[in-house]
């Protein structure tokens, strides 16, 4: 017989409440066990209990489960929407302590917001293209037996033999670097952006094509491709396709196959005009064998299933295979390596780059100082937050009693650092937009505020709520935690078992702004050293004027090349100290060049050494001193071909023991042979990132590419007219192109320049943002202790005296910091100046003036803060309760 | 207006919840509809129904006494609010218009 009170299963009526919403719970189960017990009677156990397991399936639908989820996001979303009324209204209720959190992570946000979009910009280089994967270039190192080069060149022939031997190759694609100057009709320019290209470059990279059929318009000899506003500025409106330029120089004229969107800014390497390939085939053989001959970028696009490495460890046989016997010979050896096309722009700084490069260490670098002052913003945030707990003690007291649990508490604080996190991203995006354009004028690039892709939103968005949560949940913690009754019964101080971690947040911060302010004296001072450094030459007040050594410039004119009149008659309109023709001034590196020479034993040795192609005047318009021998003559004719002079790097690393020994020691270089007839001081001819190397000084007038003219004092814009216009008058198929040697130099040192400026900036408001937050700190001490100092003063204290009290315990921290900073920023800054053979030591002055910085930015910061509580009449702060 | 428009199981239901009275609870109106009209409908069903009837203002509920019957539990009696019994009616009159309006045929 069935017992009285038949049960159905009990984890079906778990199922069921976890099923139903609390509030139908009841009434569901209800009706659910009647029509159980009707069952049981009716049909028996086992057919009541499957129905009513059915039943309880049936239960499971969306207007069930869904009137479960409304109910409880209901509560939820009043509840959330409750904390952001609360925090709202506290935000606004202490406005100068919320200006205070709001404008100190504003600027914390904007800087990252800066710096990420830098960042960002480095990380993206030749991104755009397609292939990006598979295309490689193919750079060379070369043993001498005496030194190491690197060369981002290779030797002409290099592509085809690799395009022969590894099947896995789609395309080989070679470029060189070339110029001149590009005429239509009336309309001439010169050209420096300008590269021999065959037409594979266009199946490798992903440039865009506006007009002509890129699989072939640089196919034939004297196709020229341009870029649409180089078009522009050649044939304005018309359609260029099919026009004909010519180029200073070249037999024939280039017919216009292609225009092509101008290369993005972000590629390792960018052109305006492209040569066809096969142009410089008609006159130099570039297909030739000659390896030790390196001019040419080569680029590989591999194949999708070709396995890069593969190839990379098969080249050093395909080396020995091709030209083992040549470089036994030469007694030179190379070694080629791929470089990934993703890894060329920040990784790669070898001789004769085609295009600036990045430097990964200073992204580091920049990636520190960006999070480290995004983490100062947010200690401001932290400790305001946790010294005004005891303000907010009463607050929690009362919430606590009429119910609240902790996690609600916590929820509320967070949604107060959420909103005041989102209130200062709105004033750092206002930040960042009108600081973007000083900031791309430092940086050199060109940003935009670019806010509205997806990945911004969630950069935004993870900021808001990284930048949030890290800053509020500390003091949150703190907060959920008061004991009611403790905090609502008396003043306990509970804010000061935060005090040793707020201390120690204060120093932290301190630590990385004197740590950034020493950097920032060191790298200006490094900079000031590189400036007034003494090259070894006279580098003030020379113009150098370029010009194309052509046929009219080497024809005969009274026994004389036609340059010296130029040259003499340029000098005399200016009344120039002096004036030189040369191939390189010092503000261009010299090339490299395969030469012998003759060691102290009379045995004959082979090296590479840099080549400077100078004429006579050369010492006088640079004013470098002889130490032996003598320099070229005009008036002895055999110094026109080989006569040699050596600086004194040179002398020193061919062994000779002094100067003079040197004298009359056979040289060989660029083909041509002769003797050393002098010796000249060193002077820097590179960028004081190098030592001075080894140089040889001749005279080859075939390669004279400017006139170096020695100004005297005065007004530099009459002196430019004047040549100019007797430039026009001597040489009008030429252009008139000019640049200021000190102006080339200091560009050698951009790179620092930029470092140096950026690093000024952020350490800079690194320092205003913990200053802000001292700001917040000391008048919340200030008004704290203000009874304490009304007694004071009664008792007899002087504003100086309060003063000092308040600002006793910040000197301390500030002094803490300086000897956190001061190790680090001194191993640091040891490791840059490393790469600078001209460098200056870390004088303890350095330290000392960034400590005293900080120490008056503090001492002031919180001076001002506490003055007006120092001043105030006693009886106010006394009377008040 | 589409919430005005009563659905034909909605109709039914909240017929049931009229004539049943004080006794308009989930299972009783089950087995009422099966007594009347002989139709097997889902228990969860007239819930989900009478929930939503609810959310329109269309019925009310409270929870009556607790019993001896159903565990103790106490049942959810549902009732037609004023807005209901006029839908109700209106649902009654649109039909009784439109059967006069077919035309007689004998």
């Amino acid at each position: 017989m069935p017992p009285s009170d038949p049960k159905p299963p009990a984890w079906a009526i778990a199922v069921l409440q976890k099923v139903c919403p609390q509030s139908l719970y009841e009434g569901i189960l209800g009706d659910l066990l009647e029509q159980y017990a009707h069952n049981y009677r009716a049909k028996g156990e086992r057919r009541a209990n499957r129905l009513f397991l059915t039943n309880i399936l049936f239960f499971i639908r969306p207007g069930i489960l869904k009137r479960h989820s409304k109910l409880e996001t209901q509560t939820n979303s009043i509840m959330i929407s409750n904390y952001f009324k609360v925090a709202y209204r506290n935000i606004v209720r202490h406005k100068f302590y919320s200006l205070l959190n709001i404008f100190g992570l504003a600027f914390g946000l904007a800087t990252f917001l800066l710096i990420y979009f830098y960042i960002e910009d480095e990380l993206i280089y030749d991104n755009y293209h397609e292939k990006k994967d598979r295309i490689y270039r193919i750079v060379s190192d070369l043993k001498t037996p005496d030194r190491d080069f690197s060369f981002a060149l290779t030797p002409p022939k290099l592509a085809e033999r690799l395009k022969g031997d590894f099947a896995g190759i789609e395309h080989t694609s070679r470029f060189s670097r070339t110029g001149g100057l590009v005429s239509y009709q009336d309309k001439r320019f010169q050209e420096n952006n300008v590269y021999y290209a065959e037409s594979s470059a266009f199946a490798t990279f992903s440039w865009e094509v506006i007009a002509g059929n890129s699989a072939e318009f640089l196919s034939l000899p004297y196709q020229i491709v341009l870029d649409q506003p180089t078009a522009e500025k050649y044939f304005g409106k018309d359609d260029p396709i099919g026009k004909r330029l010519s180029i200073a120089g070249f037999p024939q004229d280039f017919e216009v196959t292609g225009i092509i969107k101008p290369i993005p800014t972000n590629s390792h390497f960018t052109f305006d005009i492209l040569i066809s390939f096969e142009t410089s085939e008609t006159f130099f053989d570039a297909n030739n064998d000659r390896w030790f001959y390196l001019d040419y970028f080569t680029y590989l696009l591999l194949k999708p299933e070709q396995n890069p490495q593969e190839i990379i460890s098969a080249l050093p046989e395909f080396t020995l295979r091709h030209i083992g016997e040549t470089q036994d010979r030469v007694g030179q050896y190379y070694t080629f390596f791929m470089q990934p096309l993703k890894n060329i722009y920040l990784k790669s700084s070898l001789d004769n780059e085609n295009g600036t490069r990045g430097n990964l260490n200073y992204i580091y670098l920049f990636s520190a100082v960006a999070v480290f002052i995004l983490v100062i913003a947010c200690i401001n945030f932290i400790n305001l937050a946790t010294a005004q707990s005891q303000k907010r003690g009463k607050e929690v007291g009362m919430r606590k009693s009429v119910g609240a649990s902790k996690n609600q508490l916590l929820n509320q604080f967070l949604s107060e650092s959420l909103l005041i996190t989102f209130f200062a991203l709105i004033v750092a995006v206002g930040i960042c937009y009108f600081l973007l354009p000083a900031f791309n004028d430092i940086a050199g690039k060109k940003l935009g505020l670019d806010l509205f892709s997806w990945q911004k939103a969630i950069l935004l968005v993870g900021l808001v709520l990284g930048v949030g949560l890290i800053s509020g949940i500390y003091p949150g913690v703190i907060l959920a935690r008061f004991k009611p009754a403790r905090v609502l019964k008396a003043q306990s101080k509970t804010g000061t078992g935060s005090g040793g971690l707020r201390q120690g947040l204060v120093v932290f911060q301190l630590t990385i702004s004197i740590a950034l302010i020493i950097a920032t004296i060191a790298v200006s001072q490094q900079l000031k050293k590189i400036k007034n450094q003494n090259l070894g030459f006279d580098h003030e007040q020379i113009v150098n004027l370029q010009f194309r050594m052509d046929q009219n410039f080497r024809s005969n004119q009274g026994g004389r090349d036609f340059y010296e009149t130029v040259k003499r008659e340029l000098a005399q309109s200016v009344n120039a100290v002096a004036a030189s023709a040369v191939r390189t001034s010092p503000d261009v590196d010299p090339p490299n060049w395969y030469s012998e020479f003759e060691d102290s034993n009379g045995e004959m040795q082979n090296t590479s050494i840099n080549g400077y192609i100078v004429d006579y005047d050369f010492l006088d318009t640079y004013d470098i001193d002889l130490v032996a021998g003598r320099f070229l003559s005009r008036d002895i004719l055999a110094d026109t071909s080989g006569a040699f002079i050596l600086n004194e790097a040179a002398v020193k690393f061919f062994g000779f023991a002094t100067p003079e020994e040197a004298l009359d020691k056979k040289f060989f270089q660029i083909g041509i042979e002769g003797k050393i007839i002098g010796v000249v001081q060193d002077f820097n001819f590179k960028s004081l990132h190098q030592q001075i190397e080894p140089l040889a000084i001749y005279y080859y007038p075939n390669f004279f590419n400017r006139f170096s003219i020695k100004l005297p004092p005065g007004n530099h814009q009459a002196a430019l007219q004047a040549l100019e216009s007797k430039w026009n008058e001597l040489v009008p198929q030429q252009i008139f192109t000019y640049t200021f040697l000190d102006q080339g130099l200091a560009d050698r040192y951009q790179a620092e320049q930029q470092i140096g400026n950026i690093f000024s900036k952020f350490s800079m408001l690194s320092i205003l943002i913990a200053c802000l937050g001292l700001v917040g700190l000391s008048s919340f001490i200030a008004e704290q202790r203000r009874k304490e100092v009304g007694i004071r003063k009664v008792l007899g204290a002087t504003t100086s005296g309060i003063l000092t009290l308040f600002s006793k315990g910040f000197v301390k921290l500030t002094l803490i910091a300086f000897l956190f900073s001061a190790p680090i920023a001194y191993y640091a800054l040891e490791r840059w100046l490393e790469a600078f053979p001209y460098r200056i030591s870390l004088e303890p002055w350095i330290f000392l003036l960034a400590g005293s910085i900080a120490l008056v930015a503090t001492v002031a910061t919180i001076g001002l803060q506490t003055l007006r509580s120092a001043l105030a009449k006693p009886v106010d702060s006394l009377r008040y309760e | 207006m589409k919430g005005s428009h009563l659905g034909e199981f909605e109709e039914l239901v909240m017929l049931m919840v009229a004539l049943l009275n004080d006794e308009a609870y989930g299972i009783r109106i089950v087995e009422e509809i099966k007594d009347k009209m002989d139709r097997k409908v889902i228990l969860s069903a007239v819930h989900v129904t009478l929930y939503r009837l609810e959310d329109k203002g269309l019925v009310k509920s409270a929870m009556g006494g607790a019993t001896g019957e159903r565990g103790g539990r106490r049942k959810r009696i549902f009732s037609l609010t004023k807005a209901g019994y006029r839908a109700l009616q209106d649902a009654k009159d649109q039909k009784t218009q439109l059967w006069q309006l077919i035309p007689k045929i004998s």
